[in-house]
């Protein structure tokens, strides 16, 4: 039983090159997906497990916790781990035929065991506790991540992954440059260590400085709203499939980073409290949230219209964080859950309906509604909880964030945030408004195979159950919000 | 002294990153800049009189080689990062018959 964590990361390590030697793209296929339904199971396991009995940890090579390298499996690894895995699995099973066509050929192969590496990167971050070991599984899933943007089939997918390249570089020596000060001052790389022994009090100047750097690492990862262009451009010419992965995972994993560094690792000075960080952060993030849904709403191009979208509702997590309330975290929580179901559903509807247009417009979509009643049906499901109307999962996590604000010294901002998702009815309403009230264009809309169509199904079933039922998202992250803020207010 | 020679060295790379249009000089500041970073590593592992940390009789005083460790594995990413520019670019090059930045954004 505790040796799942470990097994959940070397597991699809060990695949990879394996699948090197395959080669036939069809079992390297078939194998990559078969490693990411064992993860889940293992995760599952693990999960329920970590929720009756607590943290698992996991020394490896049996070298003891200061000095070895240790996985500790909480509860808020496994809420991000069980998030990750199942996008990565739902989009594997949605993306075959739409990697078939717009991936080389001679390339699929490498393409799926980049994509294995990638999800190693991401479950390794979740669950490592050495913040060195953080910065290496960062690098495996950015270094493949620029792998897999660079094969879309779009003119400018290597310049957009090039620079995606540059910016996250720079991002990760940031990073790394933070983790070197923490060493110097603490003489440690354990997170729970660290925590110990940065101790309460003044903060001295080369700990700020350590702060600071790792704001702006963790602040280009999220797409933190001054630092958000890499993410226009990486998900307008990515592979489409890639673009409805990295929605759901790559910017969340920037969130758990904040998270953990900066409530768990410095929660005995809190910094964003000691500097005023969180009001800083807070304002930009308004200013973000009120800027891109202004922008999505000018877009004509769907995909970077929701990548405008998904800047905002990034900024609607970050704000909850900010708050630095329990109420805030469990919302945030329980949005980062809902916008990557919601997200990932609707850029696979995007990917599946338009395999072979590369720049798919609003107009595309005009009298589809009556071609794919079903289909459009859950596309109008998930573009609901987007803008969060009732029974559907946008509206609990609105609800608690806006819930959590009220509750705050911030009360004032919630009026942004009801302008804002009233600004969103408004570029949902332009879509619906073509699907089913505008004259069918002669487009070929591709046909799309039962299992894709199951995928954004069952997102959109999804969508609905957790609007009604919420004791998966509300009990979890409220039980992981007490946790972060009874160690705090010890 | 030390560490303003460092830090002057990370901003440089910084700014030659933002600054150039060139994607093989941005990959030549990406280089500097992360340099700099091993460079940091490499001075707070050294102890005042400390010898390399190897086991004998005579010396007692040997420098931290833990962050020497860390910047091996920093060091091979850093590798892996620019291998992946560089081919990075060799596709740029293909698509436009260009690597300058401010040409490529015009096309």
């Amino acid at each position: 039983m505790n040796q799942l964590p470990v097994l959940i990361i070397v597991l699809p390590l060990l695949i990879a090159p394996i699948l090197l030697l395959v080669r036939d793209n069809r079992h390297v296929y078939n194998l990559s997906l078969g490693v990411s339904f064992l993860n889940i199971l293992l995760i599952l396991i693990l999960f329920q497990d970590v929720y009756q009995n607590g943290n698992i940890l996991y020394e490896l090579g049996s070298w003891k916790a200061p000095i070895g390298i240790r996985l500790n499996a909480d509860l808020l690894s496994c809420y991000f781990l069980l998030l990750i895995n199942f996008m990565a699995f739902i989009c594997l099973i949605a993306g075959n035929k739409t990697i078939k066509s717009q991936v080389e050929d001679d390339n699929i192969h490498l393409f799926y065991i980049a994509w294995l590496l990638c999800n190693v990167g991401f479950s390794g971050i979740v669950l490592t506790n050495d913040i060195f070991n953080l910065f290496v599984f960062l690098e495996i899933s950015s270094l493949a991540s620029y792998f897999l943007i660079s094969q879309g089939n779009y003119k400018a997918s290597s310049l957009a992954a090039i620079q995606y390249l540059f910016i996250g570089s720079i991002g990760a020596v940031f990073i790394l440059f933070a983790i070197g000060i923490l060493y110097v001052n603490t003489g440690t790389l354990n997170m729970t260590d660290l925590s110990n022994k940065i101790g309460s009090g003044s903060i001295s100047l080369s700990m700020s400085l350590s702060i600071a750097m790792f704001l702006i690492g963790v602040g280009i990862k999220t797409a933190l709203f001054p630092l958000h262009g890499w993410l226009i451009r990486t998900y307008s010419y990515a592979p489409s499939i890639i673009v409805s992965y990295f929605s759901g995972t790559s910017t969340k994993i920037g969130i758990y980073i904040l998270l953990r560094v900066f409530l768990d690792i410095f929660n005995s000075i809190n910094p964003l409290e000691y500097y005023n960080l969180a009001q800083l952060i807070l304002f930009l993030s308004l200013i973000g949230v009120l800027l891109s849904t202004l922008y999505a709403i000018k877009q004509n191009e769907i995909k970077k219209m929701l990548a405008y979208s998904s800047v905002a509702q990034l900024s609607y997590i970050i704000i909850a964080i900010m708050l630095l309330t329990p109420d805030g975290l469990t919302a945030s929580l329980i949005h980062v859950f809902n916008h990557s179901i919601i997200k990932t559903g609707l850029f696979l509807v995007v990917t599946i309906l338009f395999i072979n247009n590369k720049n798919v417009s609003i107009d595309d979509f005009s009298g589809l509604g009556e071609k794919y009643p079903l289909l459009m049906s859950a596309f109008v499901i998930l573009l609901l909880g987007l803008i969060g109307l009732p029974l559907t999962s946008g509206f609990i996590s609105k609800w608690y964030l806006i819930s959590a604000i009220l509750q705050s010294d911030y009360w004032y901002t919630s009026g942004v945030i009801l302008i804002t998702s009233f600004m969103t009815f408004f570029y949902a309403w332009l879509l619906i408004e073509k699907i089913y009230f505008s004259a069918r264009l002669n487009h070929d809309a591709s046909v799309a195979t039962s299992y894709q169509l199951l995928c954004v199904y069952f997102l959109a079933a999804l969508t609905i159950y957790l609007g009604v039922d919420t004791s998966l998202t509300f009990g979890i992250s409220e039980q992981i919000s007490n946790n972060f803020y009874s160690t705090i207010n010890q | 002294m030390l560490f303003v020679l460092n830090m002057i060295l990370f901003l440089l790379g910084l700014f030659i990153i933002i600054r150039e249009s060139n994607l093989i000089k941005k990959v030549i500041g990406l280089n500097i800049f992360q340099s700099s970073v091993f460079i940091f590593y490499l001075i707070i592992s050294k102890v005042d009189g400390g010898v390399p940390p190897i086991l004998n009789d005579d010396q007692l005083i040997y420098s931290n080689p833990l962050p020497h460790v860390l910047i091996l594995t920093a060091i091979v990413v850093g590798i892996a990062t620019t291998s992946l520019a560089l081919a990075l670019i060799i596709k740029v090059k293909q698509k436009y018959n260009s690597i300058e930045e401010h040409e490529l954004d015009k096309i």
